[in-house]
C-alpha cells in the first residue's frame, strides 16, 4: 500500500517536473525581452492615459456649450428674456421703440447677453437714442448698459424730482417754466419734443383731438395710482409707464395694430411682465414697477392719461403754451427739419 | 500564452482604432478652437467630414482582438458626439432668438 503511494508520488513529481519543464521551454523569456515587455506595457498605459484625457480635457467647452443652448432653448428661456426685455423698453421708455428683428443675442457659457438699438421719433424721422446691452447670467438679468447718445437724457434712476411727467395732483418740478423759453428760443426750422404733464386725467383720444393735428402724439402717460404719490408703498419711486399712442407699422412691433389696438397690447405687456416682474425691474430705470396693483388699477378706472410725448414743428410746439390742457412741459431732443 | 498575444497585438486593425480615436481628437481640438473664437464661419470640414473619416475608422478598428478595441470605441464615441454636436447647435442656435 505504501509502495503504490510511493510511486504514484514520484509518478506526479515527474509529471509535474516535466510540465514546468515544458512551460519554461516555450515560455522563456530572456530579460531583456522582459524589460521590452514591460517597456511597452508602460508606452501603452502612458498613450492611452494621455489621450484620453485630452480627450475628456477637449469635451469641457463643447459639453458646456451644449448644455448652456439646451437650457435657453427649452422652455424658450432666453426668447422669453428677450420678449421681456423688449416690451419694457416699450412700456416704461417714453418715445422709445426698438427693432425688435435687430436684437442681438450672444450664448457664453450658461450666461446670455442681448444688445438692441433704441430708437426715438423726433419729426417725422427716427433717430438712434443710444443702445443697450443687458447680461444675464442663468435667466437672472444684471442691471443694463445703456449708452445713450441724447442730448437731454432722462435721468439713469428715476427720484421724484426728475420726473419728466407729473400727475396733475403731484407737485409740479422747479424750474419748470423755463421750459417754454427754451422753445421761444429754438430756431423755426427745427422739430422737436416734448413731454407734456396735463392739468387733468383725460381719454387717450380726447387728448389727441385737443392738442391738434399739428402735432403727434407719440407716447402717453397712463394714470395707474401711484403717479399722484410719486412712491409706491414702501417709499422707492415709482417710474412711468405708457405705450405708444401710434401704430408702429414695423412688421415686428407689438404695436403694429393689426389684431389689437396699441391699448390691448399694453394691457397684455403688463400681464406678461407682471410674470416676469424681477426681470422687468431689472431692465426698467424704475426700481419699482408694482405692476399687479397697477393692473388692478387699469381694470377698474380704465385708461387715463396724465401726460403725453408728443413732436413736431417748433412753431407748432410753442403754440401749445395757450392750451388749457397742459400744466407743465419739458423740452426732450430738437432735430433739423424734417416735417413733410 | 497570454504574453505570447502580446507580441501581435499591434495589427493594422489596431492602428485604425487609434487613428480613429486621433481624428477624433482632432475634429474635438477644431470645435474647441470655433467655439472659443466665437466665429459663425467655421469650416464643415473638420465639424462634418472629420468625424465622419474618423466614425468609418472606428468601425472598421473594431474588428480586432478583443483587447485592444479601447481606441476604436473612444473614436466612435468622440466622433458621434462632435456629429450630434453640430446638428443639435443646427436646432437649438435657430430656437433661440430666431429671424426670418
Amino acid at each position: 500500500m505504501t509502495e503504490n503511494r510511493k510511486d504514484e508520488t514520484e509518478l506526479y513529481e515527474s509529471i509535474l517536473n516535466e510540465s514546468i519543464q515544458e512551460f519554461e521551454e516555450t515560455h522563456s523569456h530572456s530579460e531583456k525581452e522582459q524589460k521590452r515587455i514591460i517597456k511597452k506595457g508602460k508606452n501603452t498605459a502612458i498613450r492611452t492615459n494621455i489621450l484620453i484625457s485630452l480627450a475628456v480635457l477637449l469635451l469641457i467647452v463643447p459639453v458646456l456649450t451644449l448644455s448652456t443652448y439646451l437650457y435657453y432653448a427649452i422652455g424658450g428661456k432666453a426668447n422669453n428674456a428677450i420678449d421681456v426685455a423688449a416690451k419694457t423698453i416699450y412700456v416704461t421708455e417714453p418715445n422709445m421703440s426698438l427693432e425688435e428683428m435687430e436684437i442681438e443675442s450672444d450664448i457664453g457659457f450658461f450666461s446670455m447677453s442681448i444688445t438692441f438699438d433704441v430708437f426715438k421719433r423726433i419729426g417725422r424721422e427716427d433717430y438712434k437714442a443710444g443702445d443697450y446691452e443687458i447680461y444675464f447670467a442663468f435667466d437672472s438679468p444684471s442691471f443694463p448698459e445703456r449708452r445713450m447718445l441724447l442730448d437731454r437724457p432722462m435721468q439713469e434712476i428715476p427720484t421724484i424730482d426728475t420726473e419728466w411727467l407729473v400727475h396733475p395732483n403731484a407737485s409740479d418740478p422747479i424750474g419748470r417754466s423755463g421750459e417754454w423759453n427754451i422753445l421761444k428760443n429754438l430756431p423755426d426750422g427745427t422739430v422737436g419734443e416734448v413731454y407734456l404733464s396735463l392739468t387733468e386725467l383725460v381719454e387717450p383720444k380726447e387728448l389727441e383731438e385737443k392738442l391738434g393735428k399739428e402735432v403727434q402724439v407719440r407716447w402717453l402717460a397712463v394714470d395707474t395710482g401711484f403717479e399722484e404719490k410719486q412712491v409706491d408703498n414702501e417709499g422707492v419711486p415709482v417710474g412711468v409707464i405708457g405705450y405708444p399712442a401710434q401704430i408702429d407699422s414695423t412688421t415686428w412691433s407689438p404695436f403694429n395694430g393689426r389684431e389689437q389696438s396699441n391699448e390691448e397690447v399694453f394691457m397684455d405687456i403688463l400681464n406678461l411682465l407682471e410674470k416676469n416682474e424681477e426681470t422687468a425691474t431689472k431692465i426698467a430705470r424704475s426700481k419699482s414697477l408694482v405692476l399687479s396693483e397697477r393692473i388692478a388699477y387699469l381694470k377698474e378706472h380704465g385708461t387715463q392719461v396724465y401726460g403725453a410725448v408728443v413732436t413736431g414743428p417748433v412753431p407748432e410746439l410753442r403754440k401749445l403754451e395757450n392750451n388749457e390742457l397742459i400744466r407743465s412741459i419739458k423740452v426732450g431732443e430738437v432735430k433739423l427739419w424734417n416735417w413733410k | 500564452m497570454e504574453l505570447e498575444i502580446t507580441k501581435k497585438r499591434s495589427g493594422i486593425t489596431t492602428i485604425i482604432g487609434l487613428l480613429s480615436f486621433l481624428v477624433a481628437l482632432v475634429a474635438l481640438a477644431s470645435l474647441n478652437i470655433g467655439l472659443l473664437l466665437d466665429s459663425d464661419e467655421f469650416p464643415d470640414f473638420f465639424l462634418v467630414r472629420l468625424p465622419m473619416i474618423g466614425l468609418a475608422l472606428g468601425v472598421v478598428g473594431l474588428f480586432t482582438k478583443k483587447n485592444s478595441r479601447l481606441y476604436a470605441f473612444w473614436g466612435i464615441g468622440l466622433c458621434l458626439f462632435i456629429l450630434l454636436f453640430t446638428f443639435m447647435m443646427f436646432g437649438l442656435a435657430w430656437m433661440i432668438n430666431p429671424k426670418p
